[in-house]
């Protein structure tokens, strides 16, 4: 173990690694913070830049950029009350009444030694889990990999804000789509209508653009510019009270706790994860009365978890190859390029690159931590940027992303049919994120089923005779039948 | 009346499309195999068949109560279509950077109102910004400037 983090140590603090690490974090912050762009937009638009960097800095800077931009989020839901990514937008329910009070230095203060709180403990649960993961691992067969990939997807659609059905249906447009171009095992073409370009399928920068970059452009283009809430924020008072450093500690350290548990589930990050630590603080904590009013406990419990949950979140995703998001879909991705394949193995066949990032985790939140508190003016400033240069700018942005990736003008051309697709759904209350999980999931979910099936010799029954499966299926269908019911049940 | 319920349901319609071309093309194009050797067929005939199901759940529940829905704001729509459109026309005759100015500036009337001079200075930093970024920054094999 130690001997571990010493080869960590080592990778992570050579001058490059360190470099792009402030970077990323830098540019991920930057990022974040203006709104409606989160951490998928951001590590999508920083993926062409990473293929030129060695696979260890690559992948340090672009996890910087990832819990950099969750952090920038949590500063635009603060001063704005406008979450730049979903899962900051509990932060909000707290941190904006906290900014109207003028107390706004003190909530990002305490965000920023929150997150710093709640990324450490996930680290420490990483670097104390994973390994032993990655060798139970290694036990798995491809009934139970198909069962994790179904609880991922029930989770990633039960999530949406737009009800169960919706999101299932979301979660199977995905795996439809993600179908398109040649099948593995037969070789055989899939409806890509003899176009060659399509021959390899849609790529996942490809969609995660379209559905959200240019179908967020089309939807947010005309708002009005947000008015910036906390103009006269008395910057002396950053320091908490003595009584309430107190008070923060036990939230934070519960917030942690759950946001490392449901980091670690695939398709339901930490959204979830902060809603969850927030609901349940405000039955557990003493000072329930000022929950929603601008409780410190309000603004600690969602950002520690939000941010435990953004690190352990690399669990699943670096020892059994399956994303935890999209967004670490987006990271497989990257470390696919770099010929390194995420799974049980990487641990023991890449330790370098294992520790060295996790190791990098731990400068990246010290990063955070140092560009937050004195630079907080900046990012206050960057706020104000008005909306009629933002999104022509992310236009251009996000076309020219998609198109370095391949140099593919195709590429760009179906980035916009996604936006198009993107947009429409969204009129209709059909919310994309599902549709995205499905999309990576899908493919490794129909790899794994047929080999399941060729193992079992056709049998079905292999998904409820193995214990993992068995048990994991059983939860699914739990999740699936109490998340479906009541609604109905209100409706009628 | 009837008309106006189902544009309310496009949406459900549009999925239903495309479960039934999955579900469909995959029964009628591809092999669905056996159950012990799947073929390319079955499970995109699968999954397109679970979502024409639930999407006829979704039609039936919402013809009883009308789901909301935002009506299109097609000025936006339009403007950032044209200018991602533009980005892929322009970028193989003249290069990335007059494509980046001629993308900035189709993407500007997504936004509303815009004085000229403002217009005028988005377009010329987008320009500026991409050219920073990309070919000086991270020196990407991009050709700024074709045909010149």
């Amino acid at each position: 173990m130690l001997d571990n983090l010493a080869l960590g140590f080592a990778t992570a603090t050579t001058l490059p690694n360190l470099l792009y690490c402030f970077l990323g974090t830098f540019l991920g912050t930057f990022i974040g913070v203006l709104p409606g762009l989160g951490p998928l937009a951001a590590v999508a638009m920083l993926l062409p830049v990473s293929f030129y960097l060695p696979p260890e800095t690559a992948l340090v800077m672009l996890a910087g950029v990832y819990y950099g931009a969750e952090y920038g989020g949590s500063i635009a839901s603060i001063l704005l009350n406008i979450p730049g990514t979903p899962s900051s937008s509990i932060t909000c329910l707290d941190g904006y009444p906290m900014a109207r009070q003028g107390r706004a230095g003190v909530a990002l203060l305490m965000t920023a030694l929150a997150s710093f709180f709640g990324g450490v403990f996930g680290i420490l649960v990483i670097a104390a889990l994973a390994p032993v993961l990655a060798e139970f691992a290694l036990l798995l067969q491809p009934a139970d990999y198909f069962a994790v990939m179904l609880l991922g997807l029930v989770a990633a659609s039960v999530v949406s804000n737009s009800g169960t059905l919706r999101g299932v249906m979301m979660v199977c447009l995905g795996v439809l789509l993600g179908t398109v171009g040649v099948d593995v095992n037969s070789g055989v073409t899939r409806f890509t209508g003899g176009v060659q370009d399509l021959r390899d399928g849609v790529g996942l920068v490809v969609v995660a653009m379209g559905l959200f970059g240019v179908s967020e452009a089309m939807t947010s283009a005309r708002g009005a510019t947000p008015s910036y809430a906390t103009e006269k924020v008395s910057w002396r008072r950053f320091l908490p009270q003595a009584d309430e450093w107190l008070r923060a500690l036990a939230p934070a350290l519960r917030g942690s706790f759950i946001g490392s548990f449901f980091g670690t589930l695939p398709g339901t990050g930490q959204t979830v994860a902060s809603s969850i630590a927030y609901a349940l603080e405000k039955r557990v904590s003493r000072n329930r009365a000022q929950f929603g009013k601008g409780a410190i406990e309000g603004v600690v419990v969602p950002e520690s978890a939000n941010n435990a949950a953004a690190q352990t979140a690399f669990i699943p995703t670096l020892t059994l190859g399956i994303p935890g998001s999209t967004t670490m879909a987006l990271m497989i991705g990257a470390l696919m390029i770099h010929g390194v394949t995420p799974g049980p193995r990487l641990i023991s066949e890449h330790p370098a690159l294992f520790w060295g990032l996790i190791v990098s985790f731990l400068f990246g939140n010290l990063f955070l931590l140092v560009l937050n508190i004195p630079l907080i003016g900046i990012w206050v400033r960057l706020l104000q940027i008005p909306h009629y240069f933002l999104y022509p700018a992310v236009v251009v942005l996000i076309s020219i992303g998609v198109y370095s990736i391949d140099h593919s003008l195709f590429d760009v051309w179906t980035m916009l049919a996604f936006g198009f697709l993107g947009y429409v759904l969204r009129l209709y209350r059909y919310e994309p994120a599902p549709l995205l999980i499905g999309f990576i999931l899908g493919p490794m979910m129909e790899e794994y089923l047929r080999r399941a099936m060729l193992l079992s010799r056709g049998d079905p029954m292999v998904f409820f005779e193995r214990p993992g499966s068995a048990v994991l299926i059983g939860i699914s269908i739990v999740l699936l039948i109490l998340t479906a019911l009541p609604r109905r049940k209100q409706k009628a | 009346m009837m008309l106006k319920r189902l544009k309310q349901q496009s949406g459900t319609l549009l999925l239903l499309a495309i479960g039934l071309f999955f579900g469909l093309g995959a029964l009628s194009f591809l092999d669905p195999g056996t159950p012990r050797r799947m073929g390319p067929g079955a499970f995109p005939m699968i999954a397109g068949l679970v979502l024409v199901i639930l999407a006829c759940i979704a039609l039936v529940r919402d013809l009883r109560q009308a789901p909301d829905y935002t009506p299109a704001d097609w000025r936006s729509v339009g403007a950032v279509a044209v200018a991602v459109a533009l980005f892929a026309l322009v970028t193989p005759a003249f290069g990335v950077l007059p494509a980046a100015g001629a993308c900035a500036l189709a993407a500007s009337f997504a936004v509303g109102r815009l004085s000229h001079l403002r217009r005028a200075a988005l377009v010329a930093g987008a320009v500026a910004g991409v050219w920073l970024i990309f070919i000086v920054g991270l020196k990407l094999p991009l050709e700024a400037f074709k045909g010149f």
